[in-house]
């Protein structure tokens, strides 16, 4: 530190200040930020700005070709409550909302085959490359793979299986009510693969002397799993439940490919409907407002994940 | 002296990443405002006068070759313009870059799609009657009137008439002869198709699922219901286009013909249109409605003998075979220069030559009054009887009107069918939910040009 | 540890289970034997009906027409239909989709590692003002869905002159939070120790990131890097819209073309199209399986 002499002329006085300006706001800030700048550029043109624009977007009418007109919270009073379209837009919610029960079933089955998996047993490594094959697989292929399984005539390799156990062939995607269950089984296959690493990583950071302690007190395998292995698991557990959320309100490419939002609209999610409204109406002021929507909810969700879970989680 | 070593380096730090946040920018400017669609989009003169221009297409597989052939033999049959030509996936596809262009200002030269004349609301287009007169025009008395039709919105003729097809019905003979039919009878009415559908529908393998129909449609049921609508005497749209009028009792008594089909004769399978064409080339299904255009590709991947009929219509009233496919499309240019080259461009390509090359490349209509007695046409009938029903169809040719809602119509319809078949409500039901969604679509549009 | 204690008190020994742990330790030897007999064959059985899809994409790939639609079904064809390949590899320009989707997913990656080790960096081992804030507002670009940004960007995209471009395909995806977040877990593993003594050295922060983390924290770098991959290859949505011309079309969209061109359904074909479209990828995964595997473990998502 040094010791400055009691009088000062006037440009030492600023360029000291500048100085103790940069002592002060820290080279630290300004590299930092520097540090931020590629991916801020990048997040401010590509996302954030387009957000903004959307939400302006979704106060007008604006169906191409023709030109916008500002009509104010109207998109949202037409999806919320319209004749036409709040039936359409409420079918989207609850095909949404269905279409996320995927999210805990994935949960549960990684969590039972990890659990599997971390046996200490001889080739773990295949198993678990076996599980990770269809993460790795592009959406796309495996959608074509599963309309083919799905095939409704007696063809098609599960209505075999069916027929071979004596019951009805089914019209699985062609069939309203197993449509959805039918995209929330190839979503599970599908993610399943991710959430198994993820929770052996977890699992696998458990200190064993955890479990031999209290295999010498004569815990059970159900015990060790509900007081060592689900309270320590709850970080991973919780990460793998916010994503798994986030993902699969994003979902698009399967529905696409599979049943373009059918049959009857039972498999448009809220982000196929937007898709729709946008690329094949090409009603940009209710698509807008529908994507607005979705992110509403999004935030919503994970805020209430991280309140509710937050208490539940564990962190040593 | 460690302070003045961290200044520097944080110098540096800024700098290199500066560098790299500008590097990946690249020259990006800054914010776009919304902007009023331009006219001028892509296409180019250079300085000796030579013309490029942008042309694009949604013709796929075979039919795209031919596409591409026609402007290849453009390009080389002239030395003033030269045309390039890209495939923009089908007419879903091409509609929504085609909409995003003219958002963005950048439409290309000439755009061959579906519904195109409803682009002429847009402003952005060059309406092909404007050509038509004039030295450089062409004879519209040539081409049968129905395709002018086709390509007629609100009054003015917007767009060129370039490759349609009309409902054909697909049936496999083979499986006509086993079930004792006769395979060069195929039915005429729709109570024909029942009675002998009821022939067609089995069980072969005796697993007690059947699978062989009889009777299905392709994916575009909103076509096919369409044409049996017109058969009934039904409208489809009122004269000032603004409702539609298919829930009607004509109407809804064909669309109950249809559910018929399913639930009391049970000749046609539930919702399985998609797989339609795959299980007639598998042998699994006996009749097949669906485009003439895949008449050609249907007798190659068969292995079994095909035959195509008109498409059934109701006892005692005349087939209606309503006009599909898609046309040319001219947008507008500010350099006239350019423009005139989109013309001279599309001229070529609906030229009496080009038509007769496209149908008898592809199953598409021969579009020319003149063709069917062009003997080099004659000749390629005879090789290929099945396009006999097409050319017949001529006769029966309709064009439902292009009015604005079109594309939301043909989506409700679709609707309609699929809920009516899956049994969720009835025909009439249905048609009245279908009028209700396009008649709200037709009042929010603005009834002046934009 | 402490959780342990005050949620369930660890039960003392009693004389009484001291004479049944003799016993109890031999009867566990066997339990565990018989039991991981138990997992094993669960496993077999549960991975064999994973893997199922695969192998009848395998399966119908080298059947012809005919064959494909009987029933029932063959598991093996009776005629290995090699020709399908052949086929489908000439139907569309896939040596060219192939380029395009490497070139692309591989800049996005290389880009994504950059930005996000940089602002990892910042967030694990800087404290600046406004941080909180910037970690929110990195964290809400999670939220916002491609749909919501789809168009507007679009937009952006036209204005710059970028449809039909690399720059197009890869330079709205180069910035990544979840990489960020992941990256940030990896680098505030690192002791300080480290830094000081760079520090000391002379070292800047920048020399630092690049000649001590990055190599201490490959394993993650290499799962992050596989993801960034792995997600980029199989985008479909945004090269669609953003491309117009074949050459520059990926093999999503390449792949979903040639499922609907003119409506036929030659699923011989199809399936061996989409095994072409696979394999790339278990390649490379196969390659970087190893250290894939420990990035994940030390990612330390224990918070």
């Amino acid at each position: 530190m040094t010791i400055q002499p009691a009088a000062q002329t006037g440009k030492a006085d600023r360029r000291a200040s500048l100085r103790s300006w940069w002592r002060r706001t820290g080279e630290e800030n300004v590299s930092a930020y520097a540090f931020l700048l590629p991916s801020l550029v990048i997040f401010a043109v590509f996302t954030f700005y387009p957000a903004i624009f959307s939400i302006f977007a979704s106060l007008l009418r604006w169906n191409l070709p023709y030109k916008p007109i500002f009509i104010g919270f109207q998109n949202y009073s037409e999806l919320f409550t319209g004749e036409l379209t709040s039936a359409v837009f409420w079918k989207s919610v609850f095909a949404t909302g269905y279409f996320s029960l995927g999210v805990p079933i994935n949960l549960f089955i990684s969590l039972s085959l990890a659990l599997m998996l971390n046996q200490r047993l001889k080739g773990v490594g295949l198993f678990r490359t076996a599980f990770f094959l269809p993460t790795i697989t592009s959406t796309t292929a495996i959608s074509i793979v599963w309309i083919w399984l799905y095939h409704p005539a007696d063809y098609g390799l599960f209505n075999t299986l069916l027929l071979k156990l004596g019951l009805p062939i089914q019209a699985w995607l062609r069939d309203p009510a197993l449509a959805m269950p039918c995209l929330i089984l190839m979503g599970v296959w599908h993610g399943m693969g991710y959430n198994i690493i993820i929770f052996l990583a977890g699992l696998q950071a458990i200190p064993r002397e955890l479990y031999e302690a209290a295999e010498i007190d004569g815990a059970g395998g159900l015990s060790k799993l509900r007081w060592i292995t689900w309270p320590l698991l709850s970080p991973t557990t919780f990460y793998i439940l916010v994503i798994g959320v986030i993902n699969s309100l994003r979902a698009f490419t399967e529905i696409d490919v599979m049943t373009q939002g059918g049959p009857l609209s039972v498999t448009t999610t809220l982000a196929y409907y937007l898709y729709q409204q946008a690329f094949q109406s090409f009603r940009l002021g209710e698509a807008s407002a529908v994507a607005v929507i979705l992110f509403a909810l999004l935030l919503l969700l994970t805020l209430i994940q991280f309140r509710l879970v937050e208490k539940r989680v564990h962190y040593d | 002296m460690i302070r003045r070593i961290a200044s520097l380096h944080v110098v540096i730090n800024i700098f290199l990443i500066s560098i790299v946040a500008l590097g990946l920018f690249g020259c990006g400017g800054g914010t776009p405002e919304s902007e009023e669609p331009e006219t001028s989009g892509s296409g180019s003169v250079d300085a000796d006068g030579h013309v490029t221009i942008e042309f694009w297409y949604s013709l796929g597989g075979d039919s795209g070759k031919v596409v591409e052939e026609l402007v290849k033999r453009f390009n080389e049959s002239q030395s003033e313009i030269t045309v390039n030509g890209t495939y923009q996936g089908n007419y879903g596809a091409i509609m929504a870059k085609v909409w995003g262009a003219i958002s963005a200002g950048s439409t290309p030269n000439v755009a061959q799609l579906g519904a195109a004349p409803l682009l002429g609301e847009t402003g952005t287009i060059a309406a092909v009657s404007d050509y038509m007169g004039g030295e450089s025009g062409i004879d519209a008395s040539q081409i049968k009137d129905v395709f002018w039709q086709y390509n007629t919105a609100k009054g003015t003729i917007w767009t060129m008439p370039f490759n349609n097809s009309v409902p054909v019905m697909y049936y496999n003979k083979d499986l006509f002869a086993a079930a004792g039919l006769d395979p060069e009878k195929p039915p005429k009415t729709w109570d024909e198709v029942i009675e002998y559908g009821k022939q067609l529908t089995k069980d072969t393998d005796g697993n007690g699922e059947i699978d062989q129909w009889a009777f299905n449609t392709n994916d575009d049921t909103h076509w096919f219901l369409s044409a049996m609508f017109l058969e009934n005497n039904a409208k489809i749209v009122d004269e000032a286009e603004t409702e539609v009028l298919y829930n009607s009792p004509e109407a809804v008594e064909m669309l109950t013909l249809w559910s018929d089909m399913i639930t009391t004769h049970k000749i046609m399978p539930v919702n399985q249109h998609s797989e339609a064409r795959g299980d007639f080339l598998a042998g699994k299904l006996a009749m097949l409605v669906g485009s003439s255009s895949g008449i050609l590709s249907t007798e190659r991947d068969a292995t079994f003998k095909v035959g195509v009929a008109v498409i059934p219509t109701v006892a005692g009233k005349e087939p209606v075979a309503p006009v599909g496919g898609a046309s040319l499309v001219i947008f507008k240019h500010e350099q006239e220069v350019i423009q005139n080259a989109s013309w001279e461009f599309v001229k070529y390509m609906a030229s009496e030559e080009s038509a007769l090359y496209v149908a008898m490349n592809t199953g598409y209509l021969p579009i020319y009054n003149s063709a069917r007695e062009n003997p080099d046409f004659i000749k390629y009938m005879e090789e290929h009887p099945n396009l006999n029903a097409t050319v017949l169809s001529l006769d029966y040719a309709y064009s439902i009107p292009e009015f604005s809602a079109l594309g939301t119509s043909d989506t409700e319809l679709r609707k309609a069918v699929q809920t009516v078949e899956l049994g969720q409500a009835s025909p009439q039901d249905a048609l009245n939910a279908a009028k209700m969604a396009v008649d709200k679509f037709i009042k929010e549009q603005p009834q002046t040009q934009p | 540890m402490t959780d342990l204690e005050t949620s369930h008190p660890v039960s003392t020994i009693s004389p009484s289970t001291a004479g049944k742990r003799a016993g109890f330790t031999h009867s566990r030897r066997v339990q565990k034997w018989t039991g991981g007999i138990f997992w094993y064959i669960s496993l077999i059985v549960i991975s064999a009906a994973v893997i199922l899809p695969f192998f009848w994409m395998l399966a119908t790939s080298l059947k012809n027409p005919q064959e494909v639609f009987t029933y029932p079904p063959t598991w093996i064809p009776k005629v290995f239909h090699f020709e399908n390949y052949i086929e489908a590899w000439h139907a569309a320009p896939f040596a060219r989709y192939f380029t395009n989707s490497f070139l692309v997913a591989g800049a996005v990656t290389f880009g994504q590692l950059v930005s996000c080790c940089l602002a990892a960096f910042a967030f694990a081992r800087m404290n600046f003002k406004g941080k909180g804030l910037m970690f929110t507002i990195f964290l809400s670009t999670t939220m916002i869905s491609t749909q919501v940004t789809l168009v507007p960007s679009y937009l952006i995209i036209e204005k710059l002159d970028w449809i039909d471009s690399y720059q197009g395909l890869i330079v709205p995806f180069i910035a990544n939070a979840f990489g960020v977040f992941m990256i940030r877990q990896a680098f505030m593993g690192i002791p300080d120790e480290l830094e000081d003594a760079a520090r000391i050295d002379g070292c800047g922060r920048l020399r630092f990131l690049v000649q001590i983390i990055l190599p201490l924290t490959k394993p993650v770098l290499a799962a992050q890097g596989l993801f960034a991959f792995m997600g980029n290859w199989n985008s479909y949505l945004w090269p669609l819209i953003v491309t117009n011309k074949q050459e520059m079309r990926t093999l999503q969209i390449g792949l979903r073309y040639f499922v609907s061109q003119e409506g036929s359904t030659e699923w011989g074909v199809y399936m061996a199209a989409a095994v072409v479209v696979t394999i790339p990828v278990i390649i490379i995964y196969f390659l970087v399986q190893k250290s894939f595997v420990e990035g994940m473990a030390t990612t330390g998502l224990k918070g």
